[in-house]
């Protein structure tokens, strides 16, 4: 106690000096903690994206090789009725899941009448959708994606076949109108004049009308009408020309199946997704039934993710070695000079009976203060900064995103702790480090130096 | 702890140093500072020991505070070899068996008056800590510094500082206390209260002191004289 007493009473005499240290691991603390909450805006954004937007849930079932296959071999590579029920049978014993919904992809040809563009399309369960655009932590963290750009959600918008178009499909195809209830369609009288006749370009654009084209399940072509509900950004540049969303049902009768891509599965605690999947592949070969489990972060399924991810970190381990390398130079520069110009007290310490470690313990409380009130300050400090910056309204757009996004900084609680830990683990171990190199010198060393 | 000498156990002296060298290098140059030292001291004696400036004083205070060894020779101190101790057993040693009182006090500033006697104690396993703060108490009404009991240090007068020093010293019952010119940075007047503080702990707790001075006041007034000279003892 007297040790403890002595190492903070000796921290507020040389609060000057300790100031410029304190400083140093405040400002560091402030820039991780920054750095982190950065990181985290992206995860969650990226995350829920994955999760929620493009409709793969925490965990998806494919057929074997489904995931790279569905789309070219949708007869051989989709979950036929069949499969679709036992694996629901399954799904339903799994502990901690809330949702469940089916997903069909397909792809094939859009025209307005006039011309056509190449599209891809995914299907899936308006009450998963429904559900999905209710949920806060897909409005809190991907609201700008959320939002249409014109028009309404497709259980807003029946009856009938509906569509929702990306922005630059949209674009491509003249289209600009979505389907309201006082829609209604002029009788089609030439084809000729509807497409290059006068007005033809605001014609085809105030009409919410397309017509889809696709390969069926079993080789043939169907084609099917249908009404744009409302158009959407994607979030990704690469997909905004092609994108295509469309209620399950529309897109099996244009694709002439009963079948679906994958079946997601959507947990109350994505944490548990990789233990979630364990099960389920236990319980998939207990039932002898063979079918791909997927995660949602795997590369393949969530490259975007994954890859800003990587990014992202391997910056934040670079930045966390600048910031260290100060912190750890601030404090030797500041424990050296303590243990220099103390070691006179050091070692009449010694000469009193005080053994290397207990002069460390001294150093060890100095350097914990220290450390405790510069992560207390720079928390404070990352926090007020987060708070301004969120409130500042800073938008840009990420290299190849289509929206622009809000630039936020938003730390989890686990990222402070993560950075607070990793901080003064540093502060200590160099304080600890410093002290030790410098006072296991001799007692009579000590007492005859002169600071 | 416990390398006993038998011969020495044999022997009337409490403290023994037997043919004691030690030589520093300075630069190109070799010191002898000390150069083979034969003494003895008896319990509860009151010695100081004198000599010219750069004579060995300190050095021989060191071997006896276990801070320095002896190149060769042999320190021994209530019938212990501490030539023979490992550093840990040394600084055990020290802090269980001597006290020590220096120049300039070297009292912790930033510490009271109470905390500073206490130091030595609490890593002492000899005293129980129900006894320590009684033992405190008393001596610090042994040095008279009562009133300042709580005050921290360096709000201390030089003489109150080095009866905080003479306090710490004692608290442990220390079987010898070295003081190195304690009474060098005081006053003379402080200088006459510190000896009589000195002289009555001699007195009341038996306890040995070997104290380097220049001081004639405390020359005085001690049992025995040591004198030194160019590493050697000359009476």
């Amino acid at each position: 106690m007297i040790l403890a007493k002595f190492g903070l009473r000796n921290f507020w005499l040389q609060r000057q000096r300790n100031l410029f240290a304190l400083t140093a691991i405040a400002v560091g603390v402030t820039g991780l903690i920054g750095i982190g909450g950065y990181i985290d805006r992206w995860e969650h954004t990226l995350r829920t994206d994955s999760i929620y937007l493009r409709g793969q849930g925490m965990v998806s079932i494919y057929r074997k090789n489904g995931w790279l296959m569905n789309r070219s071999q949708p007869k051989k590579f989709t979950l036929t009725r069949a499969d679709q029920e036992q694996i629901y049978a399954i799904v339903q014993k799994l502990p901690g899941v809330e949702r469940v919904g089916s997903v069909l992809n397909g792809s094939g040809l859009i025209s307005n009448g006039c011309q056509s563009q190449p599209f891809e399309i995914r299907g899936y369960d308006l009450d998963v959708d429904q559900w999905m655009r209710e949920r806060p932590i897909v409005r809190q963290w991907c609201g700008k994606l959320l939002q249409f750009v014109r028009g309404r959600s497709f259980a807003l918008t029946s009856p009938g076949p509906l569509v929702g178009i990306a922005t630059g499909l949209a674009s491509l195809i003249g289209k600009s109108a979505v389907k309201t209830p006082s829609t209604h369609t002029e009788p089609l009288t030439s084809l000729s004049e509807y497409c290059r006749g006068p007005g033809a370009a605001q014609r085809i654009a105030e009409d919410p009308n397309v017509q889809l084209m696709a390969m069926t399940a079993s080789g043939h072509f169907n084609a099917a009408d249908a009404d744009i509900a409302h158009v959407f950004r994607t979030g990704s540049k690469v997909n905004e020309d092609t994108q295509l969303t469309a209620p399950l049902s529309l897109v099996q009768d244009l694709l002439q199946t009963d079948r679906v891509s994958s079946i997601a599965i959507y947990l109350e605690d994505y944490r548990r997704s990789d233990q979630v999947a364990q099960l389920l592949r236990q319980s998939l070969a207990q039932a002898r039934l063979d079918y791909d489990v997927h995660v949602w972060n795997e590369r393949k399924l969530s490259p975007i993710y994954t890859g800003l991810m990587n990014f992202l970190h391997a910056m934040a381990l670079f930045c966390a070695l600048l910031i260290g390398s100060v912190v750890v130079l601030a404090v030797v520069n500041l424990t050296t000079m303590n243990v220099l110009q103390r070691s006179r007290e050091l070692g009449t310490l010694k000469a009193l009976g005080y053994g290397s470690g207990a002069l460390l313990q001294i150093f060890c409380v100095e350097a914990a203060a220290l450390g405790v009130l510069g992560c207390l300050v720079g928390t404070v400090m990352a926090k007020a900064l987060a708070v301004g910056i969120s409130h500042a309204g800073i938008q840009f757009t990420p290299p190849g995103s289509s929206v622009a996004q809000d630039f936020l900084v938003a730390p989890d609680m686990a990222t402070i702790a993560m950075v607070v830990a990793f901080v003064l683990s540093l502060v200590l171990a160099s304080a600890t480090g410093t002290a030790w190199s410098l006072g296991r010198r001799s007692c009579l060393d000590l007492l005859t130096h002169n600071a | 702890m416990g390398v006993v000498n038998e011969a020495n156990q044999a022997s009337e002296a409490f403290v023994a140093l037997e043919g004691v060298h030690r030589s520093y290098q300075l630069g190109e140059a070799r010191v002898e500072a000390l150069r083979g030292i034969d003494l003895q001291l008896r319990k509860s004696e009151f010695t100081a020991i004198l000599g010219a400036s750069g004579s060995g004083k300190s050095t021989l205070l060191n071997m006896l505070g276990c801070v320095d060894v002896p190149d060769s020779g042999r320190v021994l101190i209530d019938g212990v070899d501490i030539q023979r101790l490992s550093e840990n057993a040394k600084s055990k040693f020290r802090n269980e068996r001597l006290g020590f009182i220096f120049q300039s006090f070297n009292i912790l500033a930033v510490l009271s008056v109470y905390d500073n006697i206490m130091l030595p104690l609490l890593i002492n396993p000899l005293i129980p800590t129900s006894q320590r703060h009684q033992r405190v108490m008393d001596l610090i009404a042994d040095v008279g510094l009562e009133p300042q009991t709580h005050s921290l240090s360096n709000k201390l007068s030089g003489g109150q500082r080095q009866r905080v020093a003479i306090a710490r010293a004692l608290v442990t019952d220390p079987v010898l206390v070295l003081a190195d010119e304690p009474t060098a940075n005081l006053d003379s007047e402080t200088t006459q209260q510190i000896i009589e503080v000195m002289l009555k702990m001699n007195a009341k707790r038996g306890v040995t002191f070997f104290f380097s001075t220049h001081d004639e006041k405390l020359i005085r007034q001690v049992n025995r004289v040591v004198r030194i000279k160019d590493g050697r003892i000359v009476t």
